[in-house]
């Protein structure tokens, strides 16, 4: 049996090492002796959305999550049917906005209106060095699902509003809406964050957590780690913890 | 009066800064604005009024101007040190200029940072401005490239002379609606640039259409020659073009001229071409312009080269922020032909920003360091580990790879396991720590 993974817009939205996130999910499996095949696809092209068992989606500049956008409605239904069947989709950064009612810009963009958030783009800077407008930094964050600490980066200019199913939990500066201490979001086996980049890489233990959920689906045996990944976040965790 | 005071004031400032051991490049700049936001309106400018921007190879390109201008009899400023803000600018100018309000020069030439040059041109327009490339460049401070295209994009005046380096599709862009004159530059293909796309990270698509743009070859990252499939975007050709170019012997021919090059990384292929479309621009001749090239006054940045037990270590600086030039600097390694053991390692991702990100490990194509000629690779620093994962991506044998975590290990390590010539590639935090042992294996 092989596992079928989707890198949507692999060549849009590719803003920050995402590409790092299906490398990841590919060794991790090759680890656990299971086979896997990785499709890159992007704007036009045909896709069968029956085929895959985990969507990948990464972040990009404004300009092109809108180009994306214009897109993605094309396949609202398939993708809707994708995610009420359970299957898996892992967004990063502001990816998460293509799925929500609609994002505000200078103007309102209707966006796939699958999940009940919005989105407004920010236009004052929160970072001091920053000569644009966005919210950049580290995130030690908490999760649910695990009882391991997620750590990643920030680099955004996005809020998403109206999301009661957050996939971590932190402090306020780097939240969804900059109120709550709601941090991405989940519904089924859909995991949403605005870490951006390598972010199943650095986060071994949410990578097992879902990498082994999808296999237990299919009868297929996941039991083994990424000793080097493992390492690499003690370390860090070790070198950086505030 | 006023104007008087103000630029003295911001003479004196800079000269007790530059007394008290500090740059005097910037602070007499910020005071003098504090006096009078508009002081820049209120001074006569030289004729040729030049900027340099882009995400790398800015500051080369405006000393290399500096060098072909004076060297041809034009007398010039322009901001050494590198300061390249607002208030460095009004430093520039002010600190150059008369007390009565008279930047007596034949050019003002300015490194500019793209993010700030829009709260320039506010006070005056630049005669002639180049633009090197659009990268990801310090992406905590700059975002992506799109937005440092939008900054460029909106700060540019309409009778502004450009001088693009269309290879970039980004910097092609600036072409659409400029109402003021363009030149365009970039370099032929030569045993830098590949077919495939390995790592074409950004402008994929055509600006107009938005179809994917195809490419005859790259020369890294998104630079290269492309075209549009449905003909609405194009590299095309080119007013000046690099050809011939051999970057390992340092010689390239533009317009049938031959140009030695100050030295062997494919970078200063793009400035010296840039420099020699600039120069064109504003009416020198070709010979003006390539005996200054060619002469032996040209300053290079020298090359840091160290005897370590024996054998010869060359250092480079590890370009965190921007992962094309880290890119380059491996390009750069894996061309030099000699076994070569590489150390690779930082503690910080960047010196202006705090903030660590390490996405960009991702971005760039370690797989190329899978070389016969690689003896070893040695991984330090905070994020060694990281490296490591980083490099198992890439397939690199480990075997090959020596993980350093403490740096009183290293002498030891390179001189019993490794072997060939040694090429360090760290950030500023670890460079001045390998001086150290470098320095102390000397003194034994």
């Amino acid at each position: 049996m092989m596992i079928n993974i989707l890198h949507l817009y692999y060549d849009l939205l590719n803003l920050y090492g995402e590409n790092a996130n299906t490398r990841c999910i590919k060794r991790c499996l090759e680890l656990n002796k299971i086979k896997v095949n990785i499709d890159l696809k992007s704007i036009n092209d045909k896709i069968d959305f029956n085929k895959y068992d985990l969507i990948y989606i990464g972040s990009g500049s404004e300009e092109d999550l809108l180009l994306a956008l214009d897109d993605i409605k094309k396949r609202r239904t398939d993708l809707k049917k994708y995610i009420e069947n359970n299957k898996y989709l892992i967004l990063t950064g502001n990816a998460m906005d293509l799925f929500g009612k609609y994002i505000e810009t200078d103007k309102k963009i209707d966006a796939l209106d699958i999940f009940d958030y919005y989105t407004k783009f920010i236009n004052e800077s929160t970072f001091e060095n920053a000569s644009t407008d966005r919210i950049v930094g580290e995130i030690n964050a908490k999760c649910n699902l695990i009882k391991e600490e997620i750590i990643g980066f920030q680099n955004r200019c996005d809020l998403n509003i109206n999301i009661k199913t957050p996939l971590f939990k932190l402090g306020n500066i780097f939240s969804n809406d900059l109120e709550s201490e709601n941090e991405g979001f989940t519904y089924k086996n859909v995991y949403a964050t605005h870490i951006i980049g390598p972010l199943l890489i650095r986060n071994p233990y949410l990578t097992d957590y879902i990498l082994s959920n999808m296999c237990k689906d299919k009868k297929l045996n996941y039991t083994k780690s990424d000793e080097l990944s493992i390492k690499a976040y003690n370390k860090y965790l070790e070198n950086f913890s505030k | 009066m006023w104007r008087f005071f103000v630029i003295l004031t911001c003479k004196l400032i800079n000269k007790i800064s530059k007394i008290t051991g500090h740059e005097g490049s910037v602070i007499g700049g910020y005071y003098a604005l504090k006096l009078d936001k508009n002081i820049l309106n209120k001074i006569h400018l030289p004729k040729y009024v030049i900027g340099i921007t882009g995400s790398s190879g800015k500051s080369s390109s405006s000393e290399l101007m500096y060098n072909i201008l004076t060297q041809n009899g034009y007398t010039a400023v322009y901001n050494k040190e590198g300061s390249n803000t607002i208030n460095a600018i009004t430093s520039l100018i002010l600190n150059n200029s008369t007390l009565t309000g008279k930047l007596k020069k034949d050019a003002l030439i300015m490194e500019l940072d793209e993010g700030f040059m829009k709260y320039i041109f506010k006070y005056f327009s630049p005669t002639h401005l180049m633009i090197t490339n659009i990268t990801r460049d310090q992406p905590p401070r700059n975002s992506h490239p799109s937005k440092i295209f939008e900054c460029i994009k909106n700060a540019i005046p309409d009778n502004t002379h450009l001088i693009l380096n269309v290879d970039d599709p980004f910097v092609n862009r600036l072409k659409i609606n400029h109402k003021g004159q363009i030149t365009t530059y970039g370099i032929d293909k030569n045993n830098y640039s590949y077919k495939n796309n390995i790592n074409n990270l950004d402008a994929a698509y055509c600006p107009i259409c938005h179809t994917k743009l195809e490419y005859d070859f790259y020369h890294y990252g998104h630079i290269g020659s492309y075209h549009c499939p449905n003909n609405d975007f194009e590299r095309g050709k080119l007013d000046y073009e690099a050809k011939n170019i051999d970057v390992d012997n340092q010689l390239i021919e533009i317009n049938n001229n031959k140009i030695n090059l100050p030295s062997n990384f494919l970078y200063t292929v793009y400035f010296v071409t840039g420099c020699f479309a600039l120069s064109k621009s504003i009416g020198l001749k070709d010979e003006d312009i390539t005996n200054v090239l060619n002469s032996e006054n040209i300053k290079t940045k020298r090359l840091e080269i160290y005897d370590f037990d024996n054998r010869k270590w060359q250092m480079l600086v590890s370009k965190n922020e921007n992962n094309l030039s880290y890119k380059q600097s491996l390009d750069y390694l894996i061309h030099q032909n000699v076994e070569k053991t590489i150390i690779l390692g930082f503690d910080n991702s960047s010196r202006r920003y705090t903030e660590n990100d390490i996405s960009w490990i991702w971005d760039i194509d370690f797989e190329e360091l899978n070389d016969s000629k690689v003896n070893k690779i040695i991984l330090i620093g905070k994020f060694c580990n990281d490296l490591l994962l980083r490099m198992t991506y890439a397939g690199i044998n480990k075997d090959k790879i020596i993980l350093v975590e403490d740096l009183n290990d290293l002498s030891e390590k390179i001189k019993k396991e490794t072997k060939g010539k040694i090429y360090s590639m760290t950030c500023f935090d670890k460079e001045i720590e390998l001086k150290k042992i470098i320095a102390g294996e000397n003194d034994d």
